[in-house]
């Protein structure tokens, strides 16, 4: 199957001197569903940011879904094709309501109206919103519903790749178990950044490992999880399910 | 921290079906003009026109009070201040001597500033705040000035939640509020830690929009339709304010 992710020799330095991430390089097929696991501080975010378009100033080479994010054209087309759900979603919920949020990308993509609110009925539906939540405020939802407008929102823009940054944090056990359900029914590739690794369990077949900004090590999900030595080396447990 | 003006917003009445555009232009043109009268009477018809609009608005007039009665805290020492300060005809009650012009002016004052409040309240509980600000844009407002606008009323109530959080917390570590420094030391330390909490929220925002493609406009997914009554409403509001203006310029001639 052909790579949607290709990443070459990626490194990026921020401006205080932090390197954050240091030479990456990993392929990601179309359909793959990954998990990014790591300690605090690993790159998992910057990674995401970069992956994203966001972040400009890396060296080596960078191509998400055709996209060659080493060019100014290609970080602006990117945004056409990767979507991201961002760790705290009062950040990324920053519309008055909810139908205008879901409906912000498509119309950055200037969509026609009727084919906007079309996305949005869809991206609810998918994300399990009744549509009484279009009048609703973003900041009167609970944590699980506000999760559920991000992703929404996201899947509004009909990407070919969804990257969410430590989706279950804040989440209640069935807000939790919802989210898993939601994920397993999307058929699209995504990459799970998450210090929950029962989740990545749940939702990935492949897991990557991130420490100090290095990719340390690549493989099925159980494979990787359950390697004792590897999980406590790099400041992670085997999860509970897997002993 | 609940949005009360949204809560009315969506409630129905002749001026909640009113276009926010026509709404918001001539509304504002009646709001201009209040602030413009001088004369008492002319005042106190202004007040009967904010009323009328607030009455239409079936607004629950335990609200309207308690939006009048913040205002009396700004109106009381006016009242308080002006008889016995302004210049003009003195009338002796007792020991005390108060200025009728200086009396009349305060209450000119008065009904000026409950007309244009009340027909304030009529605008701001019958539009949501979003609209309102789109409203405002298409009528050519500045569009940086109305995102930024939009934006600060999403995250004005995330600020107020994040504050609630910081003062429950000092509470359950057993601070209490005093007139000491050590108070003004740990409030000066609130503030300044949700200021630089904001800064980095601004920068997590500005990276999500750009996540989703912003590139400089925040377009919206709301057709605003103008209806033939829109155009009468608006219509009879510049009247309104024309003949209250000409009802003032004359007689004060």
């Amino acid at each position: 199957m052909s790579c949607l992710i290709e990443v070459d020799h990626l490194s990026f330095q921020y401006a205080d001197g932090h390197q954050a991430l240091k030479d990456i390089c990993l392929h990601v097929k179309h359909g793959d569903r990954v998990g990014l696991v790591g300690p605090n501080g690993a790159g998992k975010t910057t990674f995401f940011l970069t992956l994203a378009g966001v972040i400009d100033n890396f060296t080596g080479a960078l191509q998400v879904a055709q996209c060659d994010l080493t060019t100014p054209e290609g970080r602006k087309a990117v945004h056409r094709k990767l979507g991201i759900v961002f760790q705290t979603s009062d950040d990324q919920l920053f519309n008055a309501s909810v139908l205008e949020d879901i409906a912000f990308g498509p119309l950055n993509m200037d969509m026609d109206k009727d084919e906007a609110h079309r996305r949005v009925n869809q991206a609810m539906e998918s994300v399990g919103l009744s549509m009484d939540f279009k009048s609703r405020l973003p900041f009167h939802l609970s944590g699980g519903e506000k999760r559920r407008v991000a992703i929404a929102g996201v899947l509004a823009m009909n990407p070919q790749v969804l990257l969410l940054d430590e989706p279950s944090s804040d989440l209640d056990p069935r807000g939790r178990r919802e989210l898993i359900e939601i994920l397993n029914s999307l058929e699209m590739t995504r990459i799970i950044s998450t210090h929950d690794l029962e989740f990545v369990l749940e939702t990935c077949t492949r897991v990557i490992l991130f420490d100090e900004g290095r990719l340390i090590t690549d493989g099925p999900a159980q494979e990787v999880l359950s390697n004792q030595e590897l999980m406590l080396k790099h400041g992670l447990e085997v999860p509970r399910s897997l002993i | 921290m609940k949005a009360e003006i949204e809560h009315y917003a969506r409630q129905d009445s002749p001026i909640h079906r009113w276009d926010a555009r026509w709404k918001l232009a001539s509304l504002i043109i009646i709001i201009f003009t209040m602030a413009a009268v001088r004369r008492t009477d002319v005042a106190l018809a202004s007040l009967i026109i904010s009323a009328t609009l607030v009455i239409l608005c079936r607004l629950p007039l335990s609200l309207i009070m308690r939006r009048l009665g913040t205002l009396h805290i700004f109106l009381v020492p006016c009242f308080i201040i002006l008889p016995f300060t302004a210049s003009g005809n003195p009338v002796s009650i007792g020991p005390i001597t108060i200025s009728i012009d200086g009396t009349i002016f305060a209450l000119t004052l008065y009904l000026r500033a409950l007309a244009i409040v009340l027909a304030s309240i009529a605008l701001l509980y019958s539009t949501s705040m979003s609209l309102l600000l789109r409203a405002a844009e298409r009528l050519y407002a500045p569009r940086v000035l109305i995102q930024v606008t939009l934006l600060t009323y999403r995250y004005i109530f995330t600020l107020a939640n994040e504050l609630t959080s910081m003062r429950w917390a000092l509470a359950t570590r057993g601070f209490h509020s005093q007139m000491n420094w050590r108070t003004y030391h740990t409030l000066a330390n609130m503030v300044g830690m949700t200021l630089v909490r904001s800064l980095e929220r601004t920068d997590r925002i500005y990276r999500a929009m750009q996540c989703r493609g912003y590139n400089g406009s925040m377009k919206t997914l709301h057709q605003f339709a103008t209806r033939p009554s829109d155009y009468l409403i608006c219509a009879a509001c510049i009247i309104t304010a024309v003949l209250l203006l000409l009802a003032d310029t004359c007689m004060v001639g």
